[in-house]
């Protein structure tokens, strides 16, 4: 009976602190009955429509340290409050062939509009099977920093973070802190490419991250790696993708051969469902087709051409 | 009720307003402050109507906490012209027939103001992009694009944004 | 400009642009009365139940809330689009027929109690079995989701004209093809509001975002059983319409009953959500043709037959079935044409009228059609229609007299436009380009309820201290331009610039206006805007011809001033009084020619104030067989669009490069304007063709009422778009001018779809043509 509801929040209290330990204090008081609010873009619409009705909201906002941008000989650092305008848009990400995955997912979440707010810690907790941060994230090697209160700071890899829909390893009293991605091992490229109906503000209905790198002469595949977005009911890595290109050479009809192994592997390996926006027969195909296009378009980013 | 007294401008005033934290940006500008400039269009930030600028940058204001703009900087449509003398994009979206029903107008405006604003030169293409959370019903965007390109070329010639 | 006319044809900017441009626009959410209540409607949950018991109780104790409304307090009056079938009432009486159905309303004091309200409202349902398909609706066995309804048929149409059989005979390419599109929405950017005002004398105003205050005002006297002249509605700023809006519902009267009960102003504002409950949009077609042609491609006939779903009430669907079938008489010569529709009824969101009406996926289908006849004659498409098209002076098969038609026209131009000789067709390489036309009157030739009511009067009076007029009108501003148009006819013919006119429109104290539906408003209202100013003008004359002693024919208006035989007059004497009256004022008219002020002021000081009324009512038209009046129009417009598309071939994926647009409105009003709603059309039919569609469950939901789920193009899924006006000058239309604002989505869905088949051998019969839609037909013709 609760048609046409939407559209009012409910009620809640609310607490902005300009530092972490106060807003881990609060979590580890109120645990299940908070959350944390970034961007708003997820949270807020969730509330709007009844799904969720947290007692206490705690924002992020005025915590400056968990919306830095950093590169070092180490690799990546991302705070979660990097908003995917920022991802998408930043010379250290888009200027470098190594993390351009990263800025393409991160530029084709919703519109315009919706990037200036929603975060890549927000796309990481909110674990929705069409999140468009999380696969580029994976293929990289992200490593993530939570802390809490009673427990202070601990590691995750992303890899197995996401463990449904809706659903991570994040614990009610955590604060999901930064995000590394280590320092390639050789020369690296990335990519992400999603399928939707509309040119912008599309749910994904297919997308896949690919991360290649190369032996040190840029000539021959030493790592490669893909994860399908929307065909699962969480990231799903595509397996096989390494054994597959591990030693083809740029250029050589073996990795074509080893892409389209990598395309029918993903094909396989997606298991989606059937659903208003399209239906799993699609979804199956368009695996195939953006694993092999989003792996093409690593390796020509790792080897220096333009893809 | 737990409301709470907060600051922050608007349109270039500084107003204080007691809020409940469940307020939106959206609500605390249309009821409260009565600037009903800025529309509704969906409440879920899928169409872009209620645009508005936070510090400059273009956000869905049915998806921001009216708390989360306490001392921050927020223009309206209202806010924009200077009187009665209209901004470049105001003009442009006025001449080259920009305008029809009008209800997506506010939001497609500041849109292109926050956008000129980085982007003085840009093509079509990327006027295209820029606005492509921004929904139209009435024109199918062709005079949009054709406004801010307009506009682009009168504020170059004003001498940068304004 | 035109050489012509001094605005007329020009691009003056919207008279009300300055407003929306600032955020000075209001629209009826904006709008707040002293003591107002928030109304909420309760919507049912299930497709089909009858409703057993509702226990308001709980709700009506909650502090702050002032009434609650159902079946058991609120009229049962049946009302809808068409008198002969009236078959909504405001609150479900026996049962509910779709999820969304209305049960019942409440005032609150704000929305929060008012939605707790709505919670507390116990409604004890026993569920029906649902009729959701439309083929299947009209099976013996099914429940009817309207007793009226046998086989839940709301209305059956069966037309002949020439020999269809005959001519099969004869034909030497036959072709068959079936379409079927998704019931639509109309995305309008504002959603539905209504604001309820009663005064201490019982008189009622309606503030509405709709699209026909005139309809909404029967509706509402006749359901609240009022006089009409105790009711006014009155459009604000109205957000978009295309059609769901044309019509009363059950919100706007609940806002008014919670009004009355209450004796405060009520408001109600739907959600997005409800926007997409509603519907009223475009029905699900099914169409089946068969075409036949002669050996050098000319028409012979088309056998037609179309299934239309209209969800659970009748609405604007008899018109729909009818011009499903008539528009297709033109504006090809067809000497025979046999039609069968039939609208039905199932448990789903009405549907009724939407741009183009129910000629879009008729349209669309015919003219597909007509690509593979042409590739079967190996004619190139553009001529094959051009050895078809009628002229001006024709009449059409269903007797649609072509007044003006300018078809030819716009081939050409089209086929200029687009390069279309230069480019290289049947690549199957992925890139395609595509053609097609199409038809839509100018205003339904009678009014949706049977009358002999002008369909539109205009009031112009003059400013008594001279120089501004005002328009007053019943028309109806939803974006499409009309206060515009009204001002520069106006303006025209009195030759004052369009700032010295004001217009008051979207109010049913000021005239009568049937509304924007129909594309009638420049036809229809320019016509009697243009009679009214030509009363001012005539009465204004005269008043000088009297006191400057010289025949009427003498005396003109050119640029804001009085000519005596197209030069200098003697005004000295006449001009005293004003001079007298102005002592103290700057910069006095004086010199050899009259100014408008002058002469406007010096005419209300013989007659007092001075009054235009025009008004327009169609000819009769049409025949005299049944269902001759859906479809017959004072004109017709005609469009021709070329589509140019990139379908990447592995994903189905479709990207439209460019759009040539040409379209026969006639004379253009305002340039700017016309070329505006041709690029507006195309965007909704690229959005039909290739994205949009409402998804039911199984339960009869819908299961994506959002701007996200369900998708509209946004900029970057928009070509750019060349809009190439043509003008025909059409006899019955204000200065020559007939539609724009519906007629110029029929080229585009199949201009796309040639364009398809033409990148890919694919030929799409059910629409939207989504990529998996297309990858699935690719891959079936490629095994």
């Amino acid at each position: 009976m609760t048609l046409g509801l939407k559209m009012l929040l409910p009620r809640f209290d609310f607490a902005s602190p300009a530092t972490l330990e106060p807003t881990l204090e609060l979590l580890a008081e109120a645990g299940s009955e908070a959350r944390l609010l970034a961007g708003g873009t997820d949270l807020l619409v969730k509330m709007k429509r009844g799904e969720l009705a947290p007692r206490l909201v705690v924002s992020l906002a005025r915590i400056p340290e968990l919306a830095r941008l950093a590169v070092s000989d180490s690799g990546l650092t991302l705070g979660p409050l990097c908003t995917m305008t920022e991802l998408a848009t930043s010379p250290l990400l888009t200027g470098m062939p190594a993390w351009a995955g990263l800025a393409e997912g991160a530029a084709s979440v919703g519109g315009p509009i919706i990037r200036n707010r929603a975060t890549v810690g927000g796309n990481i907790a909110n674990a929705r099977p069409c999140a468009d941060t999380v696969p580029p994230l994976m293929t990289l090697g992200a490593r993530l920093l939570l802390e809490s209160r009673d427990r202070g700071l601990r590691t995750a890899t992303l890899d197995g973070f996401i463990t449904g829909p809706g659903q991570t390893a994040l614990r009610s009293d955590e604060v999901l802190t930064g995000i590394e991605l280590p320092a390639a091992a050789g020369p690296s490229g990335s990519s992400y490419l999603k399928i939707t109906r509309r040119g912008s503000m599309e749910v994904t209905l297919v997308g896949c991250a690919a991360s290649v790198t190369l032996d040190a002469d840029g000539a021959t595949v030493k790592s490669a790696r893909a994860v399908l977005t929307s065909v699962a009911a969480v990231p799903l890595p595509v397996p096989d993708v390494q054994k597959a290109l591990a030693g083809c050479a740029v250029g050589e009809p073996a990795l074509e051969q080893a892409l389209q192994e990598a395309a029918e592997a993903a094909r396989c390996t997606a298991r989606p469902i059937d659903d208003h926006r399209a239906p799993a027969f699609y979804r199956s195909e368009m695996a195939a087709v953006t694993a092999r296009r989003a792996l093409r378009a690593a390796v020509e980013r790792a080897a220096g051409r333009a893809s | 009720m737990n409301k709470r007294l907060m600051e922050l401008t608007v349109n270039g005033l500084r107003r204080e307003v007691a809020v409940e934290p469940r307020r939106t940006l959206l609500e605390l500008l249309r009821e409260d402050l009565e600037l009903t400039g800025t529309k509704q269009g969906c409440g879920e930030g899928d169409c872009g109507a209620c645009v508005v600028l936070l510090d400059g940058v273009p956000v869905n204001a049915c998806l921001v906490l009216a708390l989360e703009a306490e001392g921050r900087d927020v223009l309206t449509i209202e806010g924009l012209a200077r009187g009665t003398e209209l901004h470049p994009i105001q003009q442009a979206f006025v001449e080259v027939g920009a305008v029809q029903c009008g209800f997506c107008t506010p939001g497609m405006v500041l849109t292109a103001k926050a956008f000129l604003d980085s982007h003085p030169d840009p093509d079509g293409d990327e006027v295209r992009q820029a606005i492509s959370g921004n929904l139209c019903r009435c024109t199918g965007y062709q005079k949009i694009v054709d406004a801010i390109l307009d506009a682009a070329r009168r504020l170059h010639e004003k001498g940068g944004a304004a | 400009m035109s050489e012509k006319y001094s605005v007329v044809g020009g691009r003056h900017a919207r008279v009300d642009a300055l407003d929306k441009v600032t955020g000075r626009a209001l629209y009826t959410d904006d709008l707040k009365r002293p003591d107002m209540l928030h109304g909420a409607l309760l919507h049912s949950p299930l497709a089909h139940a009858r409703v057993v018991a509702i226990d308001t109780t709980r709700a009506e104790r909650l502090p702050g809330v002032k009434a609650v409304l159902t079946a058991k307090n609120a009229p049962h009056t049946f009302f809808g689009v068409s008198p002969a079938r009236y078959d909504e009432q405001v609150f479900a009486v026996d049962k509910v027929r779709y999820v969304g159905d209305e049960v019942a309303a409440v005032a609150a004091v704000d929305r929060d109690t008012a939605l707790e309200a709505l919670q507390l409202i116990k409604v004890e349902f026993e569920p029906l079995e649902a009729v959701l398909d439309g083929h299947a609706a009209t099976g013996v066995d099914m429940p009817r989701v309207h007793e009226m309804y046998p086989q839940n048929i709301a209305a059956r149409v069966e037309q002949d004209f020439g020999d269809v059989d005959a001519a099969r005979g004869e034909a030497f390419v036959v072709r068959r093809g079936t379409l079927s599109n998704k019931m639509q929405n109309g995305a309008f950017l504002e959603p539905q509001c209504a604001l309820c005002e009663v005064d201490l004398t019982g008189r009622l105003t309606l503030w509405s975002s709709t699209q026909a205050p005139h309809y909404v005002g029967r509706t509402v006297a006749m359901v609240l059983g009022m006089p009409e002249h105790k009711v006014r509605v009155v459009m604000p700023r109205v957000g978009g319409g295309f059609g769901p809006k044309a019509a009363a519902s059950s919100m706007e009267l609940a806002t008014c009953l919670l009004s009355r009960a209450t004796g405060r102003p009520v408001k109600t504002v739907f959600t997005r959500e409800q926007v997409f409950l509603h519907g009223r949009a475009r029905h699900q077609f099914f169409h089946e043709m068969e075409i036949g042609v002669d050996r050098d491609g000319k028409l012979l006939y088309l056998d037609h037959e179309a299934l239309l779903d209209g969800g659970a009430y009748a609405s604007f669907g008899i018109a729909t079935v009818y011009y499903a079938g008539s528009l297709l008489g033109a504006p090809y010569r067809l000497p025979n044409m046999r039609y069968r529709g039939t609208r039905v009824v199932t448990n789903k969101p009405a549907c009724g009228a939407q741009r183009g009406h129910g000629g879009v996926i008729a349209r669309a289908l015919f003219e597909l059609q007509l690509d593979l006849i042409a590739e079967e004659l190996g004619l190139d498409p553009i001529e094959l229609r051009l050895r078809n098209v009628m002229e001006a002076g024709e009449t059409s098969c269903n007797e649609l007299a072509m007044s003006s038609l300018g078809m030819r026209e716009c081939l050409e131009a089209v086929r200029a436009g687009s390069g279309w000789d230069a480019q290289t067709r049947r690549r199957r390489d992925g890139k395609g380009i595509g053609v097609a036309c199409g038809f839509f009157v100018s205003g339904a030739g009678y009014p949706i309820y049977r009358s002999r009511t002008p369909h539109c009067t205009v009031e112009i009076k003059v400013d008594e201290a001279g120089g501004g007029i005002e328009i007053r009108s019943g028309a109806a501003e939803i974006g499409q331009g009309c206060e515009t148009m009204m001002a520069t006819i106006a303006a025209e013919v009195l030759s004052i610039p369009v700032e010295s006119v004001r217009v008051r429109s979207g109010d049913t104290d000021l005239t009568v206006d049937l509304g924007a539906y129909s594309s009638r408003t420049t036809l229809m209202t320019g016509q009697a805007t243009k009679a009214a100013a030509e009363s001012v003008r005539r009465q204004v004359l005269e008043v000088l011809a009297e006191k400057l002693d010289v025949p009427v024919a003498e005396l003109t208006l050119e640029g804001g001033l009085v000519k005596v035989g197209g030069g200098p007059g003697d005004f000295d004497a006449i001009r005293t009084d004003y001079l007298k009256e102005h002592r103290g004022w700057d910069d006095l008219p004086g010199g050899e020619f009259l100014t408008f002020t002058e002469a406007t002021r010096l005419a209300f000081l013989e007659r007092g104030t001075i009054v235009g009324l025009g008004q327009y009512r169609p000819p009769p038209l049409g025949g005299s067989f049944k269902g001759a009046a859906v479809g017959t129009s004072p004109a017709y417009g005609c469009s021709a669009q070329v589509a140019e598309v990139d379908v990447d071939l592995e994903t189905g994926q479709v990207k439209v490069g460019r759009v040539t647009a040409a379209h026969d409105c006639g004379q253009a009003i305002n340039r700017t304007q016309v070329e505006g709603q041709m690029q507006g059309c195309v965007s909704m039919g690229l959005g039909e063709a290739l994205m949009e569609e409402v998804v039911f469950g199984p339960d009869g939901r819908v299961l994506n009422p959002s701007l996200a789920d369900y998708r509209i193009p946004t900029a970057v899924d928009m070509p750019e778009i060349s809009a190439l006006v043509v003008e025909s000058n059409e006899p019955n239309g204000p200065f020559g001018a007939k539609e724009v604002g519906e007629g110029g989505i029929m080229p585009t869905i199949p201009a796309i779809l040639t364009a398809i088949y033409d990148a890919t051998g694919v030929v799409i019969d059910e629409l939207p043509a989504s990529p998996e839609r297309i990858r699935d037909r690719l891959r079936r013709s490629s095994t």
